[in-house]
């Protein structure tokens, strides 16, 4: 990562705590997501969202809770961030009304859509970028780890979402970010 | 010449079946064999197993090891095909051992299946008048004085009633109890959007985006390929044109899995949706016998989801 990016993060985790501080969950859930965005796997924004997630437990222990983060990820939503408000809807915790889990499904649908229109023809054959930096600095997740071990300068996108084994949507998700954060590179 | 035709049980129309004590079919009368195996063919030398399905075989295996172990006739209730059947299951003895089991299904005649269809009939109005008033709320909304908002949101309140108790009474009809029986959602689900693939046309995009494993879960195969199919139809029905339909499925309840959701996510047009985006009536009634829930969340820029929870069978 850039120096100017690792500014950029800093100054991203920061923004995003103090939004938290002043109770803008939805507004945290997006800068800390835009962390995640430059640095796939970012301990810090993950921590963050973790522990937001159980701060605001009680507010998605009830209906009205969930209602408030659902139309809080809806106003994120509306403003192109679609990823945050994904973020923040599946940090509710489980077991809530069917109309949460029902939003999540709308966004994930959105956002493979996004995702294909992003990253264009899978057929492309990926390769790991040498301005990736130190990989294992990075601290990725476990998912975008398995997949960058199959990338091989051979196997086509299309390939390795199939060979992956993981929903679709995931392996899709994780390409885009590590492609959006210049790991992986295509021609 | 058939064994059933040399046999006086072939003449018989109450369903018979002979078990070996290995269980397995050595006999099945033709009426059985109408009831029991019109997909499957043959039964003989089949275990019991392979020919009854979800509660049912568990019920007739169980009844055969009991009788096989004690000598003693025993009675069993299954359902089949939508029919309820009361058994009887005998010891076939030869000098001093048992050979095997006999089996005879007497079927029940019931009004349940006739209350079930009046239930059904009563539903569908029932949402239409809902979805009516909500309309008709939405557009009068800050139009209504005090009293005129109050009996408003009464009517509403006690339609939203009336269709839980009839939720309610239909489950009762089919024995109390969400249906029995558990099945691979995943494979429903891949059937289910081929078959809707070869009927609609090449420009409609179905995409579908799930896991390679899903839990099974409670319920029956052939209701939930109809009930998402009648859905995924008449989403496409209403479906803006270029605009893709997305059916999804994950498992939901973190490490412990309680349930599989099952969504489709369309884009409608406003000319050809209906008033409301709500699953019709005979899907949240179907999904509710199995011991689950559907809801319909909407929204004007991102779009339409459709959701039905599926619980995870415990079985």
């Amino acid at each position: 990562m850039t120096q100017a990016n690792e500014e950029k993060v800093a100054t991203l985790l920061q923004q995003g705590l103090e939004s938290y501080g002043t109770g803008d969950v939805a507004r945290a859930f997006m800068l800390w997501n835009e962390v995640l965005e430059l640095d796939p796997g970012n301990e810090e924004a993950l921590d963050y969202m973790r522990d937001a997630d159980r701060r605001s437990k009680p507010r998605g222990d009830s209906a009205d809770g969930v209602v408030a983060i659902v139309e809080d990820a809806r106003r994120l939503a509306h403003t192109e961030n679609e990823e945050a408000a994904l973020e923040l809807l599946t940090s509710m915790a489980t077991g809530g009304p069917i109309e949460g889990e029902a939003m999540i499904e709308l966004l994930r649908a959105r956002l493979f859509r996004h995702y294909q229109l992003q990253l264009g023809d899978l057929s492309q054959i990926p390769r790991v970028s040498g301005e990736g930096g130190d990989l294992q600095a990075r601290n990725l997740p476990t998912s975008a780890g398995f997949l960058l071990s199959m990338v091989d300068g051979v196997t086509p996108l299309v390939d390795l979402m199939s060979v992956s084994g993981m929903d679709r949507f995931e392996a899709l998700r994780s390409i885009h970010r590590m492609h959006q954060a210049g790991i992986l590179e295509w021609d | 010449m058939g064994a059933e035709e040399i046999s006086l049980l072939g003449h018989l129309d109450a369903p018979i079946l002979v078990g070996d004590p290995d269980g397995c079919i050595v006999y099945a009368n033709p009426s059985f064999r109408e009831r029991f195996c019109q997909i499957s063919g043959d039964p003989v030398g089949e275990p019991l197993a392979m020919v009854f399905g979800g509660g049912a075989r568990e019920v007739v295996l169980t009844a055969t090891a009991q009788v096989l172990q004690r000598g003693q006739p025993s009675r069993l209730q299954i359902r089949e095909g939508g029919h309820a059947y009361t058994g009887l299951c005998s010891p076939i003895e030869a000098e001093d051992d048992r050979v095997g089991v006999v089996m005879v299904m007497l079927e029940e005649h019931s009004n349940e299946e006739h209350l079930t269809s009046l239930a059904d009939e009563l539903g569908e109005p029932l949402a239409d008048a809902l979805q009516a008033m909500s309309t008709l709320s939405a557009e009068l909304d800050g139009r209504l004085n005090d009293r005129q908002h109050q009996l408003m949101t009464a009517s509403l309140h006690q339609l939203e009633t009336a269709q839980k108790w009839l939720r309610e009474l239909a489950v009762a009809l089919r024995g109390g109890k969400a249906q029995q029986g558990r099945f691979d959602v995943s494979s429903s689900i891949l059937r289910v959007t081929e078959r809707i693939s070869q009927e609609i046309p090449s420009s409609v995009d179905l995409e579908v985006l799930m896991p390679p494993n899903l839990p099974r879960v409670s319920g029956a195969t052939v209701v939930f390929e109809r009930l998402l199919s009648q859905l995924v139809r008449q989403r496409v029905d209403e479906s803006r044109p270029e605009q893709p339909i997305t059916v999804l499925a994950r498992t939901i309840g973190g490490d412990r899995p309680t349930g599989v959701l099952v969504s489709v996510v369309d884009v409608p047009e406003p000319d050809r949706r209906g008033p409301t985006g709500h699953p019709p009536e005979s899907v949240q009634q179907g999904v509710a016998q199995m011991g689950g829930e559907a809801v319909c969340v909407e929204d004007g820029s991102l779009g339409r989801v459709t959701s039905m929870r599926l619980a995870v069978s415990s079985a």
